[in-house]
């Protein structure tokens, strides 16, 4: 397939020839819209992975200062690149932790993006799809698409949600929920700071509460407990508070919402380390979450960007850097429930990436930042089945342009190949169209084609064991 | 010689042939896809619901409304009081649908409060409200709330939602200049055509931070940035304004034809689209063919001017398949009519836009759903204009897409009538018997009573609704801070929240959490989103906003009430009043005043606490 300029694969006559079968001829490209010839694969998927732990790097991680370094005039004294196995360059000064847990992890430096718009391209993490406005009520998030189909294993003593977001920004695509999905799979929407939120009853008001929640049973009792009527088809607000209840009243709740001194000390005091912390405790607990979703914000550095002050590259790679590999040592040093021999990061697969990259070479004279970037940028990948210590795809000497993908497919991996990608860890048959959809469009968990040009996405098979 | 020259004819011959027959194999398979569906790939028929808005309206109010105690019932016989009665109750006799009887004078007052300020009326106004023996007393509170200033700031807040103006989208100065704008237009009820046609035609020659340029800060906030983000896309900003304008003001989504033809895609979603194309759509984006958004800084400053030479249908898109063909006459695509080119474009699209009777149409279903919970056409942006005239109403299986066709028109017609005047459109439908029916309904309640409004159908507070009402019924206001966006000088501290004109004036971390829990409506791309959640639930049990303001201290009206001489009883009615706006039923009353006997402080607390978490606290009925 070649690439047009922007990278973009394009179909070539002679592909659609041995593709679909039919000649182009002349002016007819108007009226002909391709078949969907990806029906003829049969999805086979790898069901590694019973959990999915995303940490969206909100804003647009630099990949030639953290993964896929490159070194030149601009780079600051501390970065410290070294060389580490299977070609990867990293910044030590940054990323000594990570530099640790490299054996455990599969990197990645030939993700694409579709959008260079924060909003749009976020839009496309959360969903993996393009965002349409026509749409867009009813396209459901990837962890709600996760959760509905992975309700059937929920258990009776399964209290906290299936999808939980942890510091979705409110700005641009804002969280995406459960859209035509039933309201049971949309996130739970939590704001982590450097202390955690407080789903259990307030320190000290326990009494109180429960007090409290038997005298509202008594004010309310016969009002609360009327039936209405056999054919319900919405949630009644009573059984938002009957769940709330179950999750404040669950024994289990106050350990999982407490980070000790200790967590905070190897995972970092900052947000992005609560948030892991977190969601560590939550997979631990086992209480029924199998969908995080931790944003870590700020990597928007259009200025100033290794300035070390508060919220620019330096500060907020650290921050990371922390976070993500204690979170992975824990992961892979506590033993799974389900798979005897195996770890819960074995069947934790873990994603951490931005919607796109930022560019390459000497940043701007005034600014000192860097823009946008959409043709190639690098993320890490691991448990659920993905290999350990592996490095896929390889880019040019800026560290812009991939020179080999690293998978079969020869191109960059976008949203889409990662939705599959998930969604065959999980067991979950990427393939599916739902008709019934309330507009009575058709819904496809992964859509055949992107945008205007004929793309045939699939799992990136090259990242599983 | 001969032979070569038989074999060229023969084969000229074959390839044209081969020609025809692929052609007319793409045109069947273009046709045939559309309703085909691919074997091999997994399907999930699953059972989902079919988004169905008046269900959703019927069933919730059927179930919530049955565990409101509604305390006795207006008595007053129903009143047929202007067009909106007579349409409805015309039908509903016609139709021998039954209807609920009025709403008493607690629920209409707290629902009028809510409706038209945002937010719930205090003790006292509640108590002179009901206290008044006047016959006219509605219509006098009506004509009260339209004149005050929370209405102005209620609407404000709300048409800046509307508007999606996003302070990050266009920068804090013209977001200060254009909510000013917006505000004193509402409240010296500046005709709708008027407000809109200024926004439609205004320009910012020294960008749109320029007061007086505070109009274009409509436009310049769909402008389409190019591979960079100091690139312009003319002609897909144009496309954005047409979507957008059309959306807001026609109540139509021209999102689809935007891309693609109707034909073959639409069949099944809006039969007058499927005739259009995307000619049609360029045609109406031709009006803005001239117009050019430019980004000085990206999501902060823009110029808004009229310099361009037209709409171009070669040039690039960021966001959309390319055009073709060439030049583009501005056609306005309801009426056919074709723009006069030797004078400005954008006055005669406004003029168009707003003098056409689907303007009005659009613009009062719009209102009517935030008054009556339901859209006359429900989704309100989903008009299908090939099925709204009952006098030529669409093959089977197509319906008339309003419920009440006649109904709609002549709203329609009444308000162009009274100059586009929002206040009065308003008071219409406020002194409407319908309007002011109560949530309960005696009997058994059909889902086909739905379209006739025999009943209020509730709604659940919104988020802001919801902050104000909990700040207001326990008196501990949040006072938040505010600067001047351009000057950063103190402004008064924030009490209501859409005192704020956009969110970001805020500045509370902890308001901002709680409000966001409740869907507040993000002005970026997407907008209110309703329906609760377990996160209100436990923000509105164990959020410190909740429990902070129980408590008997810092001015609470807890505090205020238990160190009063107050009695027991009289505590649990303050508190209903100020909470609820409403008295305790004899039950509710015996339970919370053992509790306050039992222990002051606590029960009081304790009390209020339940209050907060009741459903009548939290719904619109």
């Amino acid at each position: 397939m070649k690439l047009n300029e922007r990278n973009i694969p394009m179909l070539t006559r002679r592909e659609l020839m041995r593709v679909g079968g039919i000649s182009l001829v002349g002016g007819f490209l108007n009226t002909f819209r391709p078949f969907n010839v990806h029906a003829q694969q049969k999805a086979k998927t790898m069901g590694t992975a019973r959990q999915v732990i995303f940490i969206n790097l909100d804003g647009g991680m630099s990949q030639i200062d953290t993964l896929d370094a490159r070194e030149g005039p601009w780079t600051p004294n501390y970065f410290d690149i070294r060389s580490f196995p299977n070609g990867l360059k990293m910044s030590y000064g940054l990323l000594k932790n990570l530099t640790e847990v490299l054996d455990k992890i599969t990197i990645v430096r030939s993700l694409g993006a579709w959008d260079s718009v924060h909003g749009r391209a976020q839009y496309y993490i959360q969903t993996g799809h393009p965002l349409n406005l026509a749409l867009a009520k009813e396209v459901p998030a990837i962890g709600a698409v996760v959760c509905s189909e992975l309700a059937k294993e929920r258990k009776a003593t399964d209290s906290l949600p299936a999808y939980i977001a942890m510091n979705t920004s409110g700005n641009q695509a804002g969280l995406i929920n459960n859209g035509f999905l039933s309201a049971e799979f949309g996130p739970m929407s939590l704001s982590v700071g450097n202390n955690p939120p407080n789903l259990a009853p307030q320190k000290g008001m326990e009494e109180t509460f429960e007090r409290r929640w038997e005298r509202l049973q008594q004010l309310d009792g016969a009002l609360r407990s009327g039936q209405s009527g056999a054919d319900r088809s919405f949630a009644d607000y009573h059984e938002y508070y009957r769940g709330a209840r179950a999750i404040m009243s669950d024994p289990r709740v106050p350990e999982i919402f407490t980070i000790t001194d200790e967590d905070k000390k190897r995972y970092g005091a900052s947000s992005i380390g609560s948030c892991l912390v977190l969601a560590r405790n939550l997979l631990r607990a086992d209480a029924g979450t199998r969908f995080i979703l931790a944003s870590h914000g700020g990597w928007d550095h259009h200025g100033a960007i290794y300035q070390e002050n508060t919220r620019n590259h330096p500060v907020l790679v650290r921050e990371l850097d922390s976070a993500y590999s204690s979170l992975i040592k824990d992961l892979d040093s506590t033993p799974s429930k389900h798979s005897p021999g195996k770890t819960l990061l074995d069947e934790t697969l873990v994603i951490c990436m931005s919607e796109f990259g930022r560019t390459t070479g000497a940043i701007s004279e005034t600014r000192k930042g860097r823009e946008h970037h959409i043709h190639v940028h690098a993320g890490m990948f691991a448990g659920g089945g993905m290999k350990r210590g592996a490095v896929i795809g390889k880019t040019d000497e800026a560290g812009g342009q991939i020179v080999d993908a690293g998978w079969s497919a020869k191109r960059q991996i976008y949203m889409e190949d990662l939705a599959c990608t998930i969604y065959s860890a999980l067991g979950i048959n990427w393939t599916k169209i739902v008709q019934n959809t309330p507009s009575g469009r058709a819904f496809h968990y992964v859509e055949p084609a992107s945008g205007t040009k004929y793309v045939g996405f699939k799992p990136v098979q090259e990242f599983f064991a | 010689m001969r032979d070569r020259a038989f074999i060229k004819l023969f084969l000229l011959a074959f390839w044209i042939a081969a020609v025809v027959w692929f052609g007319t194999n793409a045109l069947q398979a273009q046709k045939k896809t559309a309703s085909q569906k691919p074997a091999d790939r997994e399907h999930t028929d699953e059972k989902l619901t079919v988004a169905r808005p008046d269900k959703e309206v019927s069933d919730l109010t059927r179930d919530v409304a049955a565990k409101l105690p509604h305390l006795g019932t207006g008595q007053q016989k129903i009143l047929i009081r202007n067009l909106i009665d007579q349409h409805l109750f015309g039908a509903m006799a016609k139709d021998n649908v039954p209807h609920a009887p009025l709403s008493n004078d607690y629920e209409f007052c707290r629902r009028l409060y809510l409706d038209l300020t945002g937010r719930i009326p205090t003790p006292e106004q509640l108590k002179t409200f009901v206290n008044d023996p006047a016959a006219n007393k509605r219509d006098r509170l009506i004509d009260e709330l339209l004149a005050s200033q929370a209405w102005v700031e209620h609407w404000g807040y709300w048409y800046g939602d509307l508007f999606r103006t996003a302070a990050n989208r266009i920068g804090d100065p013209a977001m200060k200049h254009f909510n000013a704008w917006l505000r004193q237009s509402l409240k010296e009820d500046k005709p709708y055509n008027q407000l809109v046609t200024e926004m439609l035609t205004a320009s910012a020659p020294n960008t749109i931070w320029m007061p007086d340029a505070a109009p274009a800060t409509f436009l310049a906030r769909w402008h389409v940035p190019g591979i960079t983000m100091y690139q312009d896309r003319y002609e897909d900003t144009a496309d954005e304004i047409i979507v957008q304008t059309a959306r807001l003001f026609l109540g139509i989504t021209y999102q689809c034809i935007s891309c693609h033809q109707g034909a073959g895609f639409l069949e099944k979603v809006n039969l007058d689209l499927v005739s259009k194309t995307r000619q049609d759509f360029w045609a109406m984006s031709a009006f803005f063919g001239k117009t050019r958004v430019r980004v000085i800084t990206f999501q902060d400053r823009y110029t808004v001017t009229d310099d361009g030479t037209g709409y171009d249908t070669k040039a690039p898109s960021s966001v959309r398949l390319l055009r073709e063909g060439g030049d583009v006459h501005p056609t306005f695509i309801l009426t056919g009519e074709k723009a006069d080119l030797r004078k400005p474009l954008r006055p005669q699209f406004a003029r168009l836009l707003t003098q056409n009777p689907q303007f009005s149409r659009a613009t009062v279903n719009l209102i009517w759903k935030q008054f009556f919970g339901l859209g006359i056409v429900d989704p309100v942006d989903a008009f299908d204009m090939a099925r709204q005239d009952p006098k030529h109403p669409p093959s089977a299986p197509w319906t008339l897409q309003p419920t009440n066709a006649e109904l709609l028109d002549a709203l329609g017609r009444d308000f162009a009538a009274h100059g586009f005047s929002l206040k009065q459109l308003m008071r219409t439908l406020a002194r409407s018997s319908a309007y002011q029916l109560s949530s309960r309904f005696d009997g058994e309640w059909k889902e086909s009573y739905t379209p006739y409004f025999a009943r209020r159908y509730v709604r659940l507070l919104t988020a802001e609704q919801i902050h104000d009402a909990i700040s207001q019924a326990t008196q501990v206001f949040g006072n938040y801070n505010r600067r001047d966006p351009i000057y950063g000088s103190a402004l008064p501290p924030v009490r209501f929240w859409t005192e704020a004109a956009t969110p970001e004036d805020i500045n509370n971390g902890e308001a901002h959490n709680f409000v966001r829990t409740f869907g507040q409506a993000n002005r970026e791309q997407f907008d209110r989103q309703p329906g609760g959640s377990i996160l209100q639930a436990m923000m509105l049990m164990n959020s410190p906003f909740v429990t902070r303001r129980v408590r008997a201290e810092q001015g609470s009206l807890v505090e205020q009430l238990v160190k009063s001489a107050k009695t027991s009883a009289e505590i649990v009615d303050e508190l209903y009043l100020a909470t609820l706006s409403r008295s305790p039923l004899p039950p509710e009353k015996q339970l919370a005043v053992s509790w306050i006997e039992k222990d002051r402080k606590q029960g009081a607390e304790d009390l209020h606490w339940a209050l907060l978490n009741k459903l009548d606290f939290i719904f619109n009925y």
